[in-house]
């Protein structure tokens, strides 16, 4: 059997299931909205049992052939009993967060053992931009010049350079929702801001530490889809578009970025097929940017990364891969 | 280096006809008219530097050949670079995870359909997407137990060809395209009037209301631009199968198992069939590897990869590759000779 951790909706699951359904492959998914109802483990004199109950599913790892890690969670509801000192509850409820999260984190690792797309343990999946950055240039990739500044005087030195930076979150996009006459707004934004307008912000003189990174002037932007060291790149021509220079999810009517297949010169595969290696992950999308000065600047790996883009503009079936690579690994 | 080498991005492909050329922009789902010669060049030429492709030409038409370019980059469909081996064609293979991928189900005055051995059979070859039209008056009552029947399977789209009749009105019919969200369209024909909402066609729930009547499966085959589809997958789908036969299988109103309802050729009573057996049948499959470079005039006809086809109305009942009979298009000309009428809006 093969287990997919996912989100509820996630076109490139549904899509990769119809493949396993064409191999006639039992699979068993479980989404990020299903909490696990009751565990039981037992120790073996070389390895464990493990087995899950979630409603109306069951899971036991030694049926799980190959395991793709897709999104999603593995979830289990913490509740302390009603009554009793407010403040020892609190206490107690905390330490059953730790008693779980220290579960989890042994059910992730179990996971780990079993061959997979993908891997659900926190260190890996969280990617850190900083600490990839790192690893990128110490493997060989070209990254941007990136500074963290606290303090308004530091950004002013940097503009006064006459080179072009840009603002970006260290984490991950901000998503927000809130309401508003009836109806709840949500919008997400992961989008960059150049460093004068930055500054035109009523920015204080001390600031939460942000991210600064050097504007690359782009000749195009690539997306790379990374499968067990194969490579499908994409050339994304956002500069078409005067809105798109800084990021191109700015776009207005997504999909009308001119996209093209795209082979990267060796070296940089290479490169890329060592980071990837020495992160411990199999699987992934790399965004870089060649530059107009024909350098290849690694920009952020996503683990996780959405794929049928790629896959569609550039017939590369990618849907296909990852459920021949799960056929394989079974 | 310097950027001179003109490429298409990978999603424009260039298709050759007997007296003009289209690129088909598979991202865009568009296509654009160019001649024969910009053809040559695009695709004989591909990843030589404009100053080589200019001299292959005895440098002759060289400003003819730069503003070609010069239309091509504005309509951004090409771009110039330095090195073209970055800038790989897209593979034109095709698959597909579903051994069915649509079907046609007809009904008539004698239909007798087993819905829920025909839509389970469809649901367990991968079947998403059917098709049903009725050549007979049916009550709303039947309409409405047909889709709840259906939201029983894992059905993503549903069309459906309903004849006018009583209790088929605006309000009605529309109540049960909002209750079920499957359907893709509902047609009435043989109505006494004409009427489509607002915003026709949206990408799901569409209503509209026809005078063409439709009242037997001759009323199929018929070739009209507005019939062209344009993207990646129907564009590859194309090239390497038949544009309509391929991976359908359909119930006729007499409820025999077809490949598609106007075929002559039957496999057993639907109700009674295993579909997966039938398709195992090597004369079931016969016509679905029939693309158009085989098919006559077709195979000279610039649309033929985003173009549908009909095998069963040919032009010679005797050649199997005899062009649609229902095709007014003329590729030597480059000229449609009258405007096909259609159901659809």
């Amino acid at each position: 059997m093969i287990l997919i951790l996912a989100e509820t909706i996630d076109k490139s699951v549904n899509d990769v299931i119809d493949w396993l359904t064409y191999f006639k492959l039992p699979f068993l998914r479980i989404n990020e909205s299903e909490f696990i109802q009751s565990i039981r483990i037992e120790s073996r004199s070389h390895d464990w049992s493990i087995k899950l109950e979630l409603e109306g599913k069951k899971l036991d790892l030694d049926d799980v052939k190959a395991y793709w890690y897709r999104r999603g969670d593995l979830k289990m509801a913490v509740k302390v009993a009603a009554g009793g000192e407010p403040v020892l509850l609190e206490q107690l409820h905390f330490h059953i967060q730790d008693e779980w999260a220290k579960l989890r984190e042994f059910l992730f690792a179990r996971l780990a053992d079993i061959p997979s797309i993908g891997n659900g343990l926190i260190e890996v999946n969280a990617a850190n931009k900083l600490k990839n950055l790192q690893l990128a240039k110490t493997c060989g990739l070209d990254i941007p010049k990136t500074y963290i500044f606290s303090k308004k005087k530091h950004l002013q030195a940097l503009q006064e350079t006459g080179e072009s930076y840009i603002l970006k979150g260290i984490s991950e996009i901000i998503s927000m929702n809130w309401k508003e006459g009836g109806n709840t707004y949500y919008q997400a934004s992961s989008h960059t801001v150049g460093i004068d307008e930055g500054l035109s912000l009523e920015v204080g003189d001390h600031f939460f530490p942000s991210c600064i990174q050097e504007k690359i002037e782009k000749e195009y932007e690539l997306r790379v889809f990374f499968l067990c060291n194969e490579l499908f790149a994409m050339a994304i021509f956002s500069q078409l578009s005067e809105a798109t220079q800084t990021d191109n999810r700015m776009e207005a009517y997504e999909g009308q970025n001119r996209c093209t297949l795209y082979k990267l010169p060796d070296t940089i595969s290479e490169k890329i097929t060592r980071f990837m290696k020495v992160l411990g992950l199999n699987c992934g999308s790399i965004d870089l940017i060649k530059s107009v000065d024909g350098r290849y600047i690694f920009l952020e790996v996503n683990p996780v990364g959405q794929f049928n883009y790629v896959s569609e503009n550039c017939n590369y079936q990618l849907e296909f891969q990852v459920a021949k690579t799960l056929k394989d690994f079974s | 280096m310097e950027k001179n080498i003109p490429i298409l991005y990978s999603c424009c492909i260039p298709v050759k006809g007997a007296s003009r050329s289209i690129v088909c922009d598979l991202q865009r789902k568009s296509f654009l008219y160019i001649p024969n010669s910009l053809y040559e060049i695009l695709t004989l030429h591909r990843g030589k530097r404009k100053e080589e492709i200019f001299q292959t030409y005895d440098n002759q038409y060289n400003d003819t050949i730069q503003e070609y370019f010069d239309f091509l980059v504005e309509q951004e469909m090409l771009f110039y670079c330095d090195d073209s081996e970055r800038f790989p064609k897209m593979s034109m293979d095709w698959m597909s995870p579903a051994q069915i991928q649509d079907s046609i189900i007809d009904i008539g005055a004698e239909s007798a359909h087993d819905w829920d051995h025909i839509l389970s059979q469809l649901e367990g070859l991968g079947c998403r997407h059917i098709q049903v039209r009725s050549f007979v008056n049916k009550s709303l009552d039947f309409w409405q137990e047909l889709m709840e029947k259906v939201s029983e399977y894992a059905i993503i789209s549903v069309e459906i060809h309903m004849k006018h009749g009583v209790g088929l009105e605006k309000e009605s019919l529309n109540s049960l395209v909002q209750t079920f969200p499957q359907i893709f369209l509902i047609n009435v024909h043989s109505s006494p009037f004409t009427w489509f909402a607002e915003g026709f066609p949206r990408r799901m729930g569409n209503l509209q209301f026809s005078k063409v009547s439709i009242d037997s499966e001759t009323h199929c085959g018929v070739i009209s631009p507005s019939f062209f589809i344009i993207n990646e997958k129907t564009f590859t789908e194309g090239w390497n199968h038949n544009s309509c036969l391929n991976r359908k299988i359909s119930v006729d109103q007499y409820g025999m198992l077809k490949n598609c309802p106007s075929m002559v050729e039957a496999f057993g009573l639907a109700n009674e069939t295993d579909f997966e057996e039938v398709l195992k049948k090597e004369g079931f499959t016969k016509l679905w590897n029939i693309n158009k470079d085989q098919v006559e005039v077709c195979k000279s006809c610039e649309f033929r990869y985003i173009c549908t086809d009909c095998r069963a109305y040919i032009q010679n009942p005797n050649d199997p590759l005899s062009k649609p009979a229902k095709c007014n298009y003329n590729p030597a000309l480059g000229k449609w000779e009258t405007v096909a009428e259609t159901s659809l809006a």
